[in-house]
């Protein structure tokens, strides 16, 4: 007998606790109506926009999904009908033909960091440089694919100003994607490659790379990306998508961004 | 007209055309006789409606089955009973489920031939469990006999349902099938080589030679075989043609095994019978004794 | 790791959604094919094959072309459902049904040839219309074929790849299946999550394969 008041003591307490918890945010959330946005990014900002999406998720009651891929094959799966509400580019030029097909709101591009683009070469004797890439057998060195990758874009460009011939530069290796160069630097299955700074960066961070500053050769001022957003005509009137729209935006996001290796416009770069 | 049987048209195969134009009482069962590729399996399914190039017509009981290259009702649909020659039980089934997938289709009529009656009566009840895979030949035919019967067809045909058994049990279910019929009324067709079960079943029976009709009339007249001794049974035997006789029109047998002789015959006995057959065919062949033949 | 078994749920999903849609559309095929005289038989048995011999990418572009919002059918879907069908799931069970055909078509045809035509007639004369024919007669016999044709169309569906990753894209929750599950984890360099998935997948078809084989393989013998 007294065990069993002894029970209903301590469990009537919590249910009621319980229940006001959740009236509260019952209330709470009344205000904002709770939806899914699907985040198509560039592969070099998939980490980045994974870190973001945890944030976002623990302080509103959105959910998103980030589905990252080079920034060309993502916006012709977006032509052809895939179901993205927001897309975060490696480049302008994609966002910027979404919009004129129609297929992106016009007006909410905008640029959320900068890129860099690095020739990381371990191995390297000396100061890595440009120029002596040549000396390696071009299948030994390895980019995106410049046909859908704007970073594997910048990274053709660098080569054909560093006087490289066009011969050489065909027989290079290309893959899918620039986060898919960083693993096979890292693993030796090629001499050098041309990767993303935040890719090294959160590599380092998280213990999977360790990169000797001294292998890196930084392009800033040539290869600088200029990454563009755009919100697209599925998610203009998802509430999740237009709170990540806004978002991009505050100092706390920023900082994740700044922290895995980008810049802002107008913005130096004192690594 | 009541059990009326009319067919009329032809139909093209590789060694004969079989060319019809019958009108025939069914009311009497009716045999049918000739040679092996004479047509006598393809009039049984002429008139079962599993002959697509049938141009001709088919009409029972006033009801037209088929008319030109039509069927205006089809086989399903005829009411019929059919025991095929090679039985054509379902595999993989057993015995009383493809005798109960006569009966599941059968119209609801009442028949003194109930399932335990004809199980018992064709020597099956020991069998009603079994595959069907693992029957003899013999019992697979009893089966299909049974499961014809069980369908409680309007029409019967019987395609030499008994030729895979023994003296025994030919005998017991000939005697069980002449007093359902006459008994049921159920009109039926009979085809078989055996001249003796004709002569015990049917009342009028067709003879067919390559296609063509022979011959179609009360059967004592054609078959000779009232002169059967009573209370004989058909012996069977097997026997090779050495040699014919186009002008007598008679063949002379040797027999070269012989099977259950009611009949005094020996390997190596020869005989001469009327019959068309070619000289060095082999031949199955039962003999019933009638009074004042002599064998030798 | 939650996203992976989405994956496993979406890829068994798939496949059996493919499967028994396939039943009703390949059995009238393959007994046409089984059963017909008709002179267009071998360019049907040709295009039924298609599949087989296929690049499944050429197979994924010409879906991804008539799939299309911008396209006649896409369009259409688009217009009823305000949904792509590109990149979607139900994308996908069209174009697996497409890919799996002959897989349930060929086992079907095989097994239905083997029919007896004679016994169907007797059954006929029984007073079995066709279609009690059918479901009486052939159905029973046809145990094992349809058996046989399920397990591949199941096994050939969630080893699909090459159309996914055409038309289906990346799309966790929709299209994300194992196949594509793997290609995503050697992409980011994550072998120990591609290696769990890819056993598990080895592991599961050799089992489900045995399993049927050794316990339903012989229950079709004797229909009481």
């Amino acid at each position: 007998m007294n065990g069993r008041r002894a029970q209903a003591g301590v469990l009537l307490p919590r249910l009621a606790r319980t229940l006001c918890a959740g009236l509260l945010w019952a209330c709470l959330s009344q205000g904002v109506e709770s939806a899914e946005a699907r985040i198509a990014v560039a592969a070099n900002f998939r980490n980045t926009a994974l870190v973001i999406a945890k944030a976002l998720q623990r302080v509103s009651p959105h959910r998103y999904e980030i589905i990252a891929g080079s920034t060309g094959k993502l916006a012709s799966q977006i032509l052809n009908g895939a179901p993205f509400d927001i897309f975060m580019a490696a480049d302008c030029d994609r966002p910027q033909q979404l919009v004129d097909r129609g297929a992106a709101v016009a007006g909410s591009q905008q640029i959320y960091a900068v890129g860099e683009l690095g020739l990381w070469w371990p191995g390297v004797s000396g100061t890595p440089a440009l120029g002596a890439l040549a000396n390696l057998e071009p299948r030994s060195v390895c980019i995106a694919n410049p046909a859908f990758a704007p970073y594997g874009e910048a990274a053709w460009h660098s080569l054909a100003r560093a006087d490289i011939s066009a011969a050489w530069r065909e027989g290079i290796l290309r893959v899918d994607n620039i986060n898919l160069v960083t693993g096979l630097v890292a693993q030796g299955h090629v001499s050098a490659g041309f990767v993303a700074r935040s890719a090294l960066i959160s590599g380092v961070r998280n213990g999977s790379l360790k990169v000797n500053e001294s292998e890196v050769l930084w392009l800033a001022g040539d290869a600088a990306l200029d990454q563009m957003m755009v919100l697209l005509t599925r998610g203009e009137n998802n509430p999740a998508a237009q709170f990540w729209l806004e978002q991009m935006q505050t100092p706390s996001v920023r900082e994740l961004i700044r922290r895995d290796g980008y810049r802002f416009p107008g913005e130096e770069n004192d690594a | 007209m009541r059990n009326q049987l009319i067919i009329r048209g032809c139909l093209e195969r590789a060694r004969f055309t079989l060319d019809l134009d019958l009108s025939i009482d069914l009311n009497e069962p009716l045999g049918i006789m000739g040679a092996t590729g004479a047509g006598k399996t393809t009039l049984l399914r002429i008139i079962a409606g599993l002959e697509p190039d049938f141009t001709g017509s088919v009409a029972f009981c006033g009801d037209v089955w088929r008319d030109g290259m039509i069927d205006r009702v089809p086989t399903h649909q005829r009411g019929l009973g059919v025991a095929f020659q090679d039985s054509r039980l379902l595999p993989g089934r057993t015995v009383e489920n493809n005798l109960n997938f006569a009966t599941q289709r059968a119209p609801a009529v009442d028949s003194r031939l109930d399932y335990m009656t004809l199980v018992e009566a064709l020597d099956l009840q020991h069998l009603l469990c079994e595959p069907v895979d693992s029957l003899s030949g013999g019992e697979r035919q009893r089966v299909a006999l049974a499961r014809a019967l069980l369908a409680r067809p309007r029409l019967l045909l019987l395609d030499e349902p008994l030729s895979a058994n023994d003296g025994v049990h030919r005998q017991q279910v000939i005697a069980h099938l002449g007093d359902w019929m006459s008994a049921g009324g159920t009109p039926f067709i009979y085809v078989s080589h055996a001249a003796a079960e004709l002569a015990q079943l049917t009342r009028q029976v067709l003879i067919l030679d390559q296609g063509a009709v022979r011959a179609l009339g009360k059967t004592d007249t054609l078959l000779d075989a009232g002169n059967v001794v009573p209370g004989t049974e058909p012996s069977s035997f097997a026997a090779v043609v050495v040699a014919t006789d186009n002008d007598s029109r008679t063949a002379t047998l040797e027999f070269t095994d012989v099977d259950d002789a009611g009949i005094a015959l020996n390997r190596g006995e020869r005989v001469v019978v009327c019959r068309d057959v070619s000289e060095g065919s082999g031949l199955d062949a039962s003999l019933q004794p009638e009074s004042d033949e002599d064998q030798r | 790791m939650p996203d992976d078994m989405q994956a496993v749920w979406l890829t068994v999903l798939l496949a059996g959604v493919t499967t028994l849609l396939l039943f009703p559309i390949a059995s009238p095929l393959a007994w046409w094919l089984a059963r017909s005289d008709s002179k267009g038989r071998s360019l049907v048995e040709a295009v039924v094959a298609m599949p087989l011999v296929l690049p499944p990418t050429v197979l994924g572009f010409y879906l991804l072309v008539m799939l299309n919002p911008e396209s006649f059918v896409g369009g259409l879907w688009f217009n009823v459902t305000g949904e792509s069908l590109t990149f979607s799931f139900s994308g996908l069970v069209i174009a697996s049904v497409i890919y799996s055909l002959p897989f349930m078509v060929q086992p079907l045809h095989a097994t239905f040839r083997a029919v007896p035509v004679p016994v169907l007639e007797a059954a006929a004369t029984l007073g079995a219309s066709p279609r009690d024919q059918w479901l009486n007669v052939v159905l029973p016999l046809a145990k094992r074929g349809y058996l046989t044709g399920g397990v591949l169309t199941f096994a050939h569906t969630v080893g699909e790849f090459g159309v996914v990753l055409m038309m289906g894209g990346n799309i966790p929750g929709e299209t994300r299946v194992l196949s594509i599950a793997i290609y995503e984890h050697v992409e980011t360099l994550n072998y120990q999550a591609a290696h769990s998935l890819a056993l598990g997948l080895m592991c599961f078809s050799f089992l489900s394969l045995w399993l049927v084989y050794r316990y339903a393989g012989h229950r079709f013998e004797v229909v009481r």
